[in-house]
């Protein structure tokens, strides 16, 4: 496998893209109750909680685009190989795809919980399984392109969405979000790491670093894209504190789908049951990107077709998604997932950063030779 | 591949054009009011009213009632009674007898939210009697009772002194010690139902009653802009201080004053942390309606002496108000909410604040700007 990766032009992007696409991975299902898990934290301080993750996720988002700007066109299973050699980098672009097989099964599992408690209590969850992966399939084979036009399309959704949240101004509280700081230090530290499961998804661009045509801008779009989502968590995370009581906070399951039961016109009421409807191609993107991501590994690797590839990993993805029963197991596999998180999304990248800027010191070159690595 | 694509568009054809449950208006029973009257033994009489979708019915609501052990208990009943399944989200209002709370047994109100299909925006309301008798009776002049009880409350909430009590503002505050509830009261006198105050409630439990004008002050101390037709007797010999006796143009003992209030903002104040006491002002603009004698407003000094005169007779109320609340320990304005932001500690005062608050010191005081005196001096 060659380190560097130079997709045909025709399917290049360009920079500003990133933005959407940022944006989507990092906004999906999580969103429902992302809120719950961090006031369980923190309390009313948990808004500061998502300004401490948030700022945390802008560093390592720039070490990450920094890390791959000093390649000339690499994704990340191609630094794997080079700087630590096929077996290992084989080993770890493998855990890698396993991560995102892992989060494409959350994000299914989950957005089938909601559409079952919420909308149709008996629905089999096969019958959206199998929706949501005919979709899959049909759109992804139309490749990254068709993909991050979705995106696209789920950025309409998410500023649709987030206008709702208006109407809860109406019964909010401020006074519960003070005083500030009541919380211990360790405790705000405690829910900044919970956002880590929603927050997770912005380290995407480690694959999509190859496809970008412009590469100097990337820096600028996806700091905006991170910006912005980081924008929106903490809107709707205020608005929960201030709207919720505590005790309602801690029991409900998705905090932000009640807050829109309230959301009411005079020509159509009860819109919380239009968005989690409409919410279903944000969960798509979310699907669409991380199958993509482990496709693509099989690709780099072993020059695996990817549209075939795209049909095992839904029908695996889909198995997967239907053994898991009840609430209480999807809450179960969260946690795990949550912790995985941190390690994938936050704590690995740091580490990749420092070991990219060790080995290009030491090598004492910065740009690479002519297989694309550097020796 | 191409045929692969094929298939698969064809399948989400099939499958994004289905149905998984059909909802046909004409066969649902849509449910817009519910009334429970609660029972000693822990049981209730659920009375439910729904409205007739089939265009041919003679009548457009028609109402049942069971005896159930819990809300999903009656619904269950309800639908053995029904040619059609009990449709839940149309629900307006939901009604309590006193009883209610007397055995404590709100929390079947409370799990309402908890199903999804109720929305939480339903209003809440105590009927002194019967809530169920309520629904049940054939009025004259409502054609469907269910439907204008939502109206009534909707208005009044909206545009006069009934604070919001939605089965969310319910849900919200009696999850927490610091800010307890006001409901509103409603009285069925005859062919009429009237809304005539707030029930006051501490711990689950009604402990008093707020008159219109005190509902105006509670709902704007709880930060809402409350317009209200405000109606006030002064009598000659309180009128001295402020000096409003010289400019009545009629020798009178008492004075009726009705006023609009077009704009009203409450403000709260921790002005000690320790002893714990709060300054309340409550600043409003006033429009001149009705003055029931006649009144030299074209002398210069008139209006401040009527200004005056008013700030003295609503603070007076107002103060009264503050005294009642903490006499009774309902802190339906959330002075604990305040407090609690303030010195934080939440949990100790979330703990405590009902021991603290009918200890507590609390000033009221209104501003007054008259803003016009109507369209005749």
């Amino acid at each position: 496998m060659k380190v560097l990766s130079n997709p045909p032009e025709n399917i290049q992007i360009h920079a500003y893209l990133l933005f959407f696409v940022i944006c989507n991975v990092q906004i999906g299902v999580g969103i429902f109750n992302f809120e719950r898990y961090i006031y369980q934290a923190s309390k009313h301080d948990a808004w500061i909680s998502v300004i401490l993750a948030a700022l945390f996720t802008h560093f390592v988002m720039w070490l990450i685009v920094r890390a791959l700007s000093r390649y000339e066109s690499a994704d990340l299973y191609g630094i794997h190989y080079d700087l630590f050699g096929k077996v290992i980098g084989t080993l770890f672009n493998c855990i890698y795809m396993l991560y995102y097989l892992c989060i494409t099964i959350v994000i299914m599992r989950n957005y089938i919980d909601v559409i079952q408690a919420w909308i149709f209590p008996d629905i089999p969850t096969w019958l959206i399984v199998s929706l949501l992966s005919i979709l899959t399939i049909y759109a992804g084979f139309g490749g990254i392109r068709v993909i991050i036009g979705m995106c696209m399309l789920g950025f309409v959704v998410i500023l649709f969405t987030v206008f709702l949240f208006y109407s809860s101004l109406k019964y909010a509280i401020w006074t519960q979000l003070l005083p500030i700081m009541e919380s211990g230090v360790m405790d705000i530290i405690d829910g900044a790491i919970r956002m880590s499961f929603t927050l997770a998804g912005f380290e995407i661009i480690l694959f999509i670093y190859p496809y970008i045509v412009n590469k100097e801008r990337t820096m600028r779009y996806s700091q905006l894209a991170l910006l912005f989502a980081n924008m929106v968590y903490l809107i709707i995370m205020t608005l929960s504190i201030v709207y919720f009581s505590s005790d309602q906070m801690l029991r409900s399951i998705w905090p932000s789908i009640n807050m829109l039961k309230i959301v009411k016109y005079p020509f159509l009421e009860r819109l919380e049951f239009v968005v989690i409807s409409v919410w279903m191609l944000m969960v798509l993107t979310g699907i669409l990107i991380n199958t993509w991501a482990v496709t693509r590994g099989f690709k780099r690797m072993w020059n695996l077709n990817q549209k075939v590839m795209l049909l095992i990993v839904i029908a695996l993805a889909s198995g997967i998604t239907i053994a898991i029963h009840g609430h209480t197991a999807i809450e179960q596999i969260n946690k795990w997932l949550g912790s995985g998180n941190v390690v994938f999304s936050l704590i690995y990248p740091i580490f990749l950063s420092g070991i990219v800027t060790i080995v290009f010191k030491f090598r004492g070159r910065k740009r690479p030779d002519s297989k694309g690595g550097t020796s | 591949m191409r045929g692969l694509r094929l298939c698969a568009v064809l399948v989400l054809l099939g499958v994004l054009s289905a149905c998984q449950s059909t909802s046909i208006l004409e066969r649902q029973s849509i449910l817009v009011a519910l009334a429970y009257d609660a029972k000693e033994d822990r049981t209730f009489q659920v009375t439910g009213t729904f409205i007739e979708a089939e265009p041919e019915a003679q009548e457009s609501s028609h109402t049942i009632s069971v005896e159930a052990e819990t809300s999903k208990g009656a619904r269950r009943k309800m639908n053995q009674m029904l040619p059609y399944t009990v449709a839940a989200g149309q629900t307006r209002v939901i009604l309590l007898d006193r009883d209610m709370f007397r055995f404590k047994m709100l929390n079947e109100i409370e799990v309402l939210s908890r199903d999804p299909f109720f929305g939480d925006m339903i209003n809440i309301a105590i009927v002194d009697g019967s809530p169920g008798e309520l629904l049940k009776h054939k009025y004259e002049e409502y054609s469907n009772i269910a439907t204008s009880l939502n109206s009534l409350l909707e208005h009044n909430t909206k545009m006069n002194w009934v604070p919001s009590m939605t089965l969310h503002d319910f849900t919200r505050s009696r999850g927490i010690n610091r800010i307890d509830l006001a409901i509103p009261l409603i009285k069925k006198e005859e062919e009429e139902v009237i809304l005539s105050s707030l029930a006051l409630i501490h711990r689950d439990q009604i402990v008093g009653e707020a008159t219109p004008n005190e509902g105006f002050f509670l709902k704007t101390l709880k930060g809402t802009d409350t317009p209200y037709l405000y109606e006030l007797n002064i009598k000659k010999k309180d009128m001295q201080e402020s000096g409003m006796d010289r400019y009545l143009l009629q020798d009178t003992d008492t004075v009726k004053v009705v006023f609009n209030v077009t704009k009203s903002k409450g403000k709260i104040k921790l002005v000690d942390k320790k002893d714990i006491k709060f300054n309340t002002v409550v600043d409003i603009d006033i429009d001149i309606q009705e003055v029931s004698q006649r009144y030299n407003f074209t002398e210069s000094g008139a209006i401040n002496a009527l200004e005056h005169q008013l700030m003295i007779e609503l603070s007076k109320q107002l103060q009264q108000f503050l005294d009642k609340l903490r006499k009774v320990n309902s802190d339906c304005v959330g002075f604990g909410e305040i407090y609690r932001s303030r010195v934080g500690n939440s949990e100790v005062v979330e703990e405590k604040w009902e021991e603290m608050f009918p200890q507590s010191t609390i000033n009221g005081q209104v501003t007054i700007k008259v803003i016009r005196t109507g369209i005749i001096e």
